[in-house]
């Protein structure tokens, strides 16, 4: 007598030697159960100074938006226009309360030691997020496309002949630096500001120097 | 000369504070000092509380065993 093996239901747990298998153990595993979006946080949470790194993304969200949309009216909108105006300002000040949240919020991660606890790489994102930020901002100032721009552009452009990366880095290339300002250097920002995000989650927030853990 | 008298605002020269080698317009040093004093603010003013209504509870058996000690974390 025969017997027939019954096949496999479609969709059951495969073999783990899976990408897909892989892929979702991976990601399920970046943070621990019901951390990826707490409702809760331990009691030393409850300071101002710990609010600041959500302020600056809440700014980092405006600054894409409104950046998104001067992308989209360009830059006869922002220029000739009541309402190109406004979007340029909004998109001018939400980089400087950007610039200030992440400020203030470096001063408090770094007086009380934030890498402890397994937290080295997530302060290097941080690290990492700054310097980024700065260099979109720097060449936000050359795709204003005025006076300001051209001054700041031409005065740029001996420095960074200097140390050497003038050809492959031409502050003196509007349509380079407009790349650099709208896709890469936000990308990068996009990407590090996630890993921090998700690092931030993965190991907790570090609690103060007089604290444990989870308290 | 005549240029810069047609010179809108922001293009003006503005204030500077120097000490020595050192020089920062008085707009910089102005937003510095503003965000030293929002860092103090924010080490001292006083965080509005609640009790939540249910109280926070983590199945034990969701945490590995070797993450127990560390709230669960990695």
């Amino acid at each position: 007598m025969t017997t027939v093996k019954p096949a496999a239901p479609v969709g059951s747990a495969g073999p783990s030697s899976s990408w897909t298998v892989w892929l979702r153990k991976r990601l399920t595993g970046l943070v621990p159960p019901g951390e990826a979006l707490p409702d809760q946080q331990p009691a030393y949470v409850s300071s101002w100074i710990y609010v600041f790194g959500v302020l600056t993304l809440a700014s980092l969200l405006v600054v894409l938006v409104t950046g998104g949309l001067l992308a989209l009216g360009g830059v006869a909108w922002w220029h000739g226009s009541s309402l190109g105006h406004f979007v340029n300002s909004l998109h001018l000040w939400s980089v400087e309360l950007f610039f200030v949240f992440m400020v203030v919020h470096l001063w408090g991660k770094y007086w009380m030691a934030a890498w402890r606890g397994k937290r080295a790489l997530t302060w290097i994102t941080g690290v990492v997020a700054f310097i980024a930020s700065i260099g979109t901002a720097f060449t936000g100032y050359l795709t204003q496309s005025n006076f300001d721009s051209q001054w700041i552009s031409a005065e740029a452009k001996d420095g960074i002949n200097s140390i050497g990366v003038g050809s492959w880095f031409n502050v003196l290339n509007p349509g380079q630096m407009l790349l650099w300002h709208v896709v890469l250097l936000p990308f990068a920002i996009g990407v590090v500001t996630v890993m921090h995000v998700v690092l931030v989650r993965r190991h907790g927030v570090v609690p103060p120097l007089d604290a444990e853990a989870g308290q | 000369m005549a240029l810069v008298a047609v010179l809108p605002g922001p293009l003006a020269a503005g204030h500077y504070l120097s000490l020595g080698v050192l020089s920062i317009s008085l707009t910089n040093a102005l937003i510095i000092l503003a965000m030293v004093l929002l860092f103090v603010v924010a080490l001292f003013a006083p965080f509005p509380r609640y009790e939540p209504k249910v109280p926070r509870q983590r199945d034990p058996e969701s945490v590995p065993v070797d993450r127990r000690s560390n709230g669960g974390r990695p």
